[in-house]
């Protein structure tokens, strides 16, 4: 082990909650900046555990929260950026101010609307705030938008999610079970540090990834825009946050995956699934899903960023998107350990994310499945893996949604 | 020498034995399912350099189950064998009986939860969930105060249990905005490390920006920034 290494490792021993809470009790814990660990605008990068003396299972769930490789983004300017550019403040999991960016059953251990089979594991929550979905090795200078007050971004949300992952093998041990989860920007994040965490804490049992809506569409570097989509994006943010670097995670992959093919990052599902034969990986997002496919397309493609009207604007869209899914999806279905679940349509949050909030309206009735919960459980319990992808279902537009659905959307209109 | 080398050849079955009587009599001693225990996050001391590698699986042996309460008396939803070895791991702490009686508030409040949520599920009728919504809503306080539930899963809750005593949405919505601002945290105070931190980045990078663009050296700038932030924000320093 260098001695930088052994160093900051020790340093992570010093990174002890603020305040030794108990069981069954959100802790804070601060990395020290000697791990590398940062939040964008280079304040100290916090995370939340919170333990259970009943079990050895640990569910760590990646907070989303869009993504920026440009000043007006980073400084979460614009309905195309990050989210939390002013850092993680120590009492973010109890501060009213950011409440609504929390609310997902893998991260409540009392939801009046949702039961979970992880509500009773130990739990973690990696907030988001490096603008990098997770996964950035790299110091950016942004000056593009206000050339007399640059932004410095630093992209560390590889050595973030490293640093927390070696802070719970210290401290909670080896896991029995391990579910990696995340949603939009957590979806990507919790996917591409897999192998990283999963390396760190060495699960004895079932090891499982949830990824929400954050899919790592197939877009070989041989091939164009046109016919991969998501290409330019996957181009950009090889350079903004630093994957091709010495340490990044690209680089990394080499080493760490089987069947990876670094010029094309779509590759890392399935390389995932070939790497780790016995975890199961699981996927969803939305057909409809207006969100991640504007962060995808939107910034390269000019018929969609100057669309004369909103059908304009989705039809562009979707005729991006689509194409994307339908590729991804029979990417995945070769994998026989993979699983995904694609329903069309739930109105809130633009059709993006099936995991926040409660599960109403994640369904695909067609096939059987009333929500996302099913599709959960079968994954965690080692089902045959469900592939499911709904076709358009108008229905979807009406369906009835959950009081917390209906309350969510309500407060998110008044509050702004 | 024949005894010497006799015994020389036997003693490690002999050892072996021993050590097998002594599994099979912890065996008897011990309870059904020993309890595995998370190990609580601590302090290391800085000269214990060997404590960087991963901790080991903690497993608390059963504490004597005649300090524990009867089954009725049990927090809902732990055994009797849970209980004890809870009991022994936090009644080492100076604080013991208090995060004790802590503990089993919580798990009584969450079972409330649970049957809550069941209820509403199984669809049984609102007036008689009110009882449970009653019974959750004088706890949510306290579950807050002590960080045992987010303001996520707080605000869930308690809309959850406005739902049963408000129609209107729109009343609802207001109801719970004054609940939220009455009973969650304001925003922190900035951390004054932070400004500290920019100010002195500014500086750095207006020297750096000042620059013709050939002299700029973005890894030279990358290393001083980190100086900066270790600096700034190393354990000890204080925080927000």
């Amino acid at each position: 082990m260098s001695l930088k290494r052994a160093l900051s490792t020790f340093a992570l021993l010093l990174a002890a909650p603020l305040a030794q809470a108990g069981y069954f009790q959100w802790e804070m814990v601060e990395l020290p900046p000697d791990t590398g660990a940062a939040c964008g605008d280079g304040s100290p990068y916090r995370f939340f555990v919170n333990r259970t003396p009943l079990s050895k299972d640990i569910v760590i769930s990646y907070e989303g929260g869009g993504a920026c490789w440009d000043q007006k983004a980073c400084l979460g300017e614009g309905h195309l950026s990050a989210a939390n550019p002013n850092g993680i403040p120590a009492d973010y999991m109890q501060s009213a101010n950011v409440a609504f960016g929390l609310v997902t059953p893998f991260t409540a251990r009392n939801d009046p609307a949702q039961q979970v089979q992880t509500q009773s594991w130990n739990m973690v929550f990696l907030p988001y705030c490096t603008g990098d979905v997770h996964s950035g090795s790299k110091v950016a200078v942004y000056d593009d938008a206000y050339p007399a007050t640059p932004r410095v971004e630093y992209h560390r949300g590889q050595a973030n999610v490293t640093a927390a992952a070696q802070w719970l093998r210290s401290h909670l041990g080896q896991p029995e079970k391990m579910l990696l989860t995340g949603f939009s920007a957590g979806g990507v994040g919790s996917t591409v540090t897999y192998p990283l965490v999963r390396g760190i804490l060495q699960p004895t049992g079932n090891a499982t990834l949830l990824a929400d809506s954050g899919p790592l569409m197939p877009a070989p570097r041989s091939g164009t825009s046109t016919q991969y989509p998501s290409l330019p994006l996957h181009e950009k943010i090889r350079d903004a946050w630093g994957l091709d670097g010495p340490d990044g995670l690209v680089t990394r992959f080499a080493g760490l995956l089987t069947g990876f093919d670094a010029n094309d990052l779509g590759s890392v599902s399935g390389a995932l699934a070939l790497s780790f034969p016995g975890d199961r990986f699981g996927f969803m997002l939305f057909t409809r899903d207006t969100n991640f496919s504007a962060f995808s397309y939107e910034k390269f493609f000019a018929d969609i960023a100057n669309a004369a009207n909103e059908v304009a604007y989705r039809q562009a869209l979707f005729s991006r998107w689509w194409p994307d899914i339908a590729r991804w999806t029979a990417q995945l279905a070769t994998y026989a350990n993979v699983s995904f679940h694609v329903p069309y349509f739930r109105n809130v949050n633009d059709s993006h994310c099936l995991t926040i909030i409660d599960f109403s309206g994640t369904g695909i009735e067609a096939a059987g499945v009333p929500t996302v919960g099913p599709f959960v459980d079968n994954s965690l319990d080692r089902g045959p893996p469900m592939r499911n992808v709904e076709p358009e279902n108008t229905a979807d537009f009406t369906q009835p949604l959950s009081p917390f659905v209906k309350l969510f959307k309500l407060l998110s209109r008044v509050l702004g | 020498m024949r005894t010497a080398h006799s015994w020389r050849r036997w003693w490690p079955a002999v050892i072996a034995a021993l050590i097998l009587c002594g599994l099979w009599a912890l065996t008897l001693a011990a309870p059904d399912e020993p309890i595995r225990v998370v190990a609580a996050p601590q302090m290391a001391p800085a000269t214990r350099v060997e404590a960087v590698v991963p901790a080991p699986n903690v497993v608390l042996e059963a504490a004597p189950l005649t300090a524990v309460p009867s089954e009725a008396a049990l927090p809902p939803g732990v055994t009797r064998e849970q209980w004890a070895a809870i009991a022994a791991e936090v009644g080492q702490q100076a604080d013991g009986p208090a995060e004790l009686r802590r503990l089993r508030g919580y798990l009584e409040w969450s079972d409330t939860l649970r049957r809550f949520r069941e209820a509403r599920a199984d669809g049984v009728p609102a007036e008689e969930r009110v009882a449970l919504a009653q019974s959750l809503e004088q706890g949510l306080s306290e579950r807050i105060r002590r960080a045992e539930v987010s303001a996520a899963e707080a605000q869930q809750i308690e809309s959850a249990i406005l739902a049963l005593t408000v129609a209107d949405d729109a009343e609802r919505s207001e109801r719970l905005r004054q609940w939220a601002a009455s009973e969650l945290a304001p925003a922190a105070a900035p951390d004054p490390r932070q400004q500290a931190f920019e100010r002195r980045q500014v500086e750095i990078v207006s020297a750096w920006s000042a620059l013709p663009p050939a002299a700029r050296d973005r890894a030279a700038l990358e290393r001083e920034l980190e100086v900066l932030r270790q600096q700034s924000f190393a354990p000890g320093t204080g925080s927000r």
